[in-house]
């Protein structure tokens, strides 16, 4: 019964988004539409790849706030394994290294040092800003920001005027692999089990600290690439202020998931589209009258209100892991 | 109680000692972080009232925090809710006219139920449909961020300063206890209110209700609590108490009254006050010197910043390292815990 | 006013006595110098007069709103700072409670007039319509020379103070397209922006943020898949973005630097950021704290200050201008000397410089120097959103302009 009102309520959805697309190549023109839906996919891969892993992370009870954190200090590894190596893909490598070491050391913070997660996460999110500027000070020597030489910039797809990035193919992977380990793997079977009743796991034999450490460890992965995409892929820079929120936006598109990271990716492309649309719709010479009285702020929240009123429309119910956010001790 | 007081000391001091050890590494001398560091936040009177100013605010939103989580819910939207209260507040204070005692109380309740009615979206949401309230708030918190804006432009400017939004006439403004910083009376309402949700929590039926909803809402709702309506409830508290901290940060900040087109005296107490709320426990009473904790480093950093000449890079470096190791506390423990079993103290741990 | 400027300069050079006590400076921002342009800016000028030896050490504070006046207060009770630069209009009411409590302590306030003036108060303000406008009036060149049907503007976070910029912008569009029907009609015949509304003529974009150059890309492709052929950087770090954006578009499409897309940067030559910046609004933020700190170490502070209360950069007294080769070569020194820039460089980026320069038609800088030439010598009134009287006009002039 609930599997055909989630099918319904994702075909409407889809149906929904064609309306939008058709409305979009009628009133902005078919070149305006592409470029924008291109646009949409740049802004959307980060936060899908930050959501994928996090959901993983959540899955199994941990609330990684510090994905901000994460991805800013990635950022900053990233460009400097490219340099030191010469290729772009090494920076890659040494971004999703980063990540993976700072989501260890989450795990192990909050499972065998029983931490508090929150404050865990905003630590790091402090801590990454301090350290990326007082790096890029003292080991790059520049102020504030530092360009990425262009051999070092991931090639992309070049289709029509704009370009698409080989990142938005792995994001989709990613939510497919992740997709299969959460649903068909007993890997994933066992993840849920921890989240759901850590206790229970633990009589059963499933350890729920390492369970919980491999979780955050995938979690930091993802989190390491979206970072390095940030800074090598997308803009071409390193700064202090690159993420600047994207993190937190992951965090709130996980929800959009439930078990499901198909769907999640499903939402941050919705979001990021929207969060492109709002920078596109503020040119448009239908959107004068509202613009002219201060309406850029409009489009600008334009993307986070409609996506709570299409979680309103369209709403997901799925019981999350019960022991979010806190710590499983054992007596 | 007794080993979890031990247990945050000792958090600190371990927080403290790897402060020392970062600035050691950045080549700076750790001794003069405590002499013209902390010092001057702990000792002089300056330190102490810009403590307390930036503690008032985070109170409140602290106390939000906790209702919601001791309901089960994260609201994280406490963050909006201080920036749309505040444009109700300004409104309220700058444009009405009003004799002194009613105008300021106006302006009060007009900032909370100005909180209340922004969350009330997300709380109908989790309500009705049961939308997760975590991707509501958030949403909803940059939505905010944005309307503040444009609110402020095409409504709430100040004709003659139009970068700026209008003042709270002097009948609404609230003064300073101690001369200078923003610590007014809403920081005594902020202790006072501390005991009254601790109290609300662990004395009345009601927040019985409301705790059995957030320890497991299975079982709650199957004993016949209104699981639903008491998070819809935990919702609403949390407006109001974030409008509360927009009242202060409002009616209560000489020598401004009022905010910019952008907003930068919102920013960041409603994480701030989950910050507070974390460190201490998620304790009501412990918000207090949780978020007088926070006031001190933060105005300790500012003293770094003046007198070390810390860049401010390095300051938040510090004030990260600073959480990150005060939610570690068992780590603390496990160190603590030999040198106790040594002095035969039984270690009850809680499971 | 200039003779002002030039006598204190003149007199700082000749009298570099020592002052027998330390001089030292603290920059106070809101945001720290990550902007890379205004805050930056600033210390930039403060920095330079301490590798000169006017000052003997430069500190940067990160302060906020809430906790400004304890800031402010606790720099002049240590007694340290003979002079505080005050950066963020929004610390004008904190300047003001400090300013009255330590009469001794000498600050610069930028950007806003102080509700009355205060005799240890050096009030800068900028009139940024007008490099604003000088630099429509090039975009606008541009688009008539290159055939594009729009220019474009990337700003920040909307509020008072961008509108300026916004409006002079769009207003030296308004003016140059003008000004080449009236002077060069066979060039201006048949070009598409003439086709296109007035109010379509700008493609302009408020990110809502200063510091977020992923932003600043979008906002710039969008922009330039439109058509825009020029894009002026109204945005701080978010700039970043921009410049990003049109160098990785140049080198995908093979176009060479001297063609647009252009970018046009804003506060300091920021042609040195990127090889295809064709000019910038420049608004000399690093003159105003030079010159205070000349007065302060001259002992003319108070003096000068009580009579010029107010004191208006503009292009009459070389405070705002737009990019010329002794000023790009004297920030590229700048930035050498504090060290984010490579020396070996230089002269690379300053023939480049010329280089695009040369390639465009000689008319188009003839339109440029006729809307300085114009405003400078007070032809021409860029309006200003808000001026004397206090009136709002942003709805009405968008209205007209776009």
């Amino acid at each position: 019964m609930q599997k055909k009102a989630e099918l319904l309520a994702t075909l409407s959805i889809i149906g929904l988004l064609c309306l939008v697309f058709i409305l979009a190549v009628v009133f902005l023109g078919k070149t305006y539409t592409f470029n924008l839906f291109l646009l949409g996919i740049a802004s959307m891969v980060p936060i899908a790849l930050a959501a994928t892993g996090e959901l993983l992370c959540e899955r199994a009870g941990l609330f990684n706030v510090g994905i901000e954190g994460t991805m800013l200090l990635a950022s900053l590894t990233a460009v400097w394994g490219a340099e030191a190596a010469g290729h772009w893909a090494v920076g890659i490598l040494t971004g999703l290294i980063t990540g993976s070491l700072i989501g260890g050391i989450f795990g192990l913070a909050v499972t065998y040092g029983q931490g508090n997660q929150l404050l865990w996460g905003l630590g790091i999110n402090l801590f990454a800003q301090g350290t990326v500027a007082l790096l890029l000070l003292k080991a790059f020597k520049t102020l504030t920001f530092y360009r990425v030489p262009a051999h070092l910039r991931v090639p992309q797809f070049i289709i029509g005027n704009s370009t698409l990035s080989w990142f938005s193919l792995v994001g989709l992977l990613c939510a497919i692999v992740l997709y299969l380990v959460i649903t068909k793997t007993r890997y994933g079977l066992r993840a849920r089990a921890v989240g759901l009743s850590p206790f229970v796991a633990d009589t059963l034999g499933v350890d729920p600290y390492k369970l919980r450490i491999s979780a955050a460890i995938v979690g930091g992965i993802t989190a390491g690439i979206a970072g390095a995409y940030m800074s090598l892929d997308w803009t071409g820079l390193a700064s202090a202020t690159l993420i600047q929120g994207r993190g937190f936006m992951a965090l709130a598109c996980v929800k959009f998931g439930g078990l499901n990271p198909l769907r999640v990716f499903g939402g941050s492309l919705f979001f990021g589209i929207l969060l492109a649309a709002g920078m596109w719709l503020q040119n448009v010479p239908l959107t004068s009258a509202i613009m002219r009285q201060g309406g850029s702020y409009l489009f600008l929240s334009l993307p986070y209100i409609i996506v709570v009123l299409a979680l309103g429309l369209f709403p997901y119910r799925e019981p999350l892991a019960k022991t979010i956010g806190i710590p499983y001790k054992r007596g | 109680m007794l080993n979890r007081l031990a247990l945050v000391m000792f958090s600190i001091i371990s927080a403290l000692l790897f402060i020392m050890i970062c600035l050691l590494v950045l080549g700076y001398n750790p001794l003069l972080f405590f002499t013209q560091g902390l010092g001057p936040a702990i000792t002089t009177s300056r330190g102490i009232i810009g403590a307390l100013s930036l503690a008032t605010p985070i109170l409140f939103t602290g106390l939000g925090w906790i209702v919601g989580k001791k309901a089960g819910i994260a609201n994280l939207g406490l963050e909006g809710a201080v920036y749309m209260s505040a444009l109700a507040a300004l409104a309220s204070g700058g444009l009405l006219k009003l004799c002194i005692g009613f105008h300021q109380l106006l302006v009060w309740l007009c900032a909370a139920v100005a909180g209340a009615v922004w969350l009330l979206i997300p709380a109908f949401l989790k309500y009705i449909i049961g939308v997760h309230e975590v991707i509501t708030t958030l949403m909803f918190n940059w939505a905010a961020l944005y309307l503040v804006g444009f609110i402020i432009i095409k409504f709430l400017r100040d004709p003659a300063w139009p970068m700026f939004s209008v003042q709270i006439l002097p009948s609404a403004r609230l003064y300073p206890l101690f001369g200078t910083g923003s610590a007014t009376i809403m920081l005594i309402v902020g202790i006072v209110f501390c005991v009254g949700v601790q109290v609300f929590l662990w004395q009345t039926r009601l927040g019985l209700r409301m705790r059995a909803t957030g320890w497991n809402e299975f079982t709650a709702r199957t004993l016949g609590v209104p699981t639903s309506y008491l998070q819809f409830l935990s919702f609403l508290i949390g407006g109001l108490l974030g409008g509360c901290a927009a009242f202060s940060l409002t009616a209560g900040m000489p020598p401004y009254w009022r905010i910019t087109d952008t907003a930068d005296l919102l920013i960041g107490h409603g994480f701030n006050g989950i910050a507070a709320a974390s460190l201490a426990l998620d304790n009501a009473l412990g918000v207090l010197p949780g978020a007088i904790f926070l006031g001190i480093i933060i105005s300790g950093m500012r003293f770094a910043q003046i007198y070390m000449r810390i860049p401010p890079e390095i300051a938040n470096i510090m004030t990260g390292i600073i959480l990150i190791v005060i939610a570690l506390p068992e780590i603390v423990d496990s160190i603590v815990r030999p040198i106790l079993k040594k002095r035969e103290v039984l270690y009850a741990k809680k499971s | 006013m200039k003779r002002v400027l030039l006598s204190v300069v003149l007199m700082g050079l000749l009298g570099s006595v020592v002052l027998g006590e330390t001089f030292n400076v603290a920059v106070v921002s809101l945001t720290p110098k990550e902007g890379l342009s205004w805050t930056f800016l600033h210390w930039l000028g403060a920095k330079i007069a301490e590798k000169e030896g006017l000052v003997d050490k430069v500190i940067d504070i990160l302060t906020s709103e809430a906790t400004a006046v304890a800031d402010l207060t606790s720099l002049a009770l240590s007694k340290e700072y003979k002079l505080i630069v005050v950066i963020g209009w929004q610390f004008v009411p904190a300047v003001m409670q400090v300013a009255r409590e330590f009469p001794e302590q000498y600050f610069v306030m930028t950007d806003i007039t102080l509700p009355e003036p205060m005799p240890n108060v050096f009030n800068v303000l900028y009139q940024q319509e007008q490099p604003s406008a000088v630099v429509g009036a090039l975009a606008a060149a541009l688009a008539v020379a290159y055939d594009m049907p729009c220019v474009g503007l990337v700003l920040g976070r909307e509020g008072a103070v961008l509108h300026e910029f916004e409006m002079g912008y769009k207003f030296g569009v308004d003016w140059a397209l003008q000004e080449i029907a009236k002077r060069y009609p066979e060039v201006a015949a048949g070009k598409k922006i003439y086709a296109k509304d007035r109010t379509q003529r700008v493609l302009w974009t408020y990110t809502g943020s200063f510091n977020d150059p992923a932003l600043g890309r979008s906002a710039t492709e969008a922009q330039v898949l439109q058509g825009a052929g020029v894009v002026y950087n109204v945005a701080g770090a978010t700039g970043l973005g921009i410049f990003s954006f049109i160098d990785d578009y140049k080198t995908k499409n093979n176009i060479p630097t001297t063609q647009p897309p252009f970018a046009i940067g804003v506060d300091l030559p920021q042609e040195w950021m990127s090889p295809n910046v064709i000019i910038s609004a420049l608004k000399r933020a690093d003159l105003a704290v030079r010159q205070a700190i000349l007065l302060v170490r001259n002992g003319e502070f108070e003096s000068f200050v009580k009579e010029h209360p107010v004191i208006w950069f503009n292009f009459a007294n070389g405070g705002m201008g737009v990019t010329d080769r002794a000023a790009l070569e004297t920030f590229i020194d700048y930035a050498v000397a504090v060290g984010v820039f490579d020396p070996a460089k230089k002269e690379a980026d300053l023939e480049n410089w010329e280089k695009i320069k040369a390639a465009q038609p000689g008319w188009v800088w003839e339109i440029m120097n006729a809307m300085y030439q114009a405003i400078k010598n007070g032809e021409v009134e860029v309006p200003r959103p808000f001026g004397e009287p206090q009136k709002w006009r942003i709805e009405e002039l968008r209205k007209y302009y776009g």
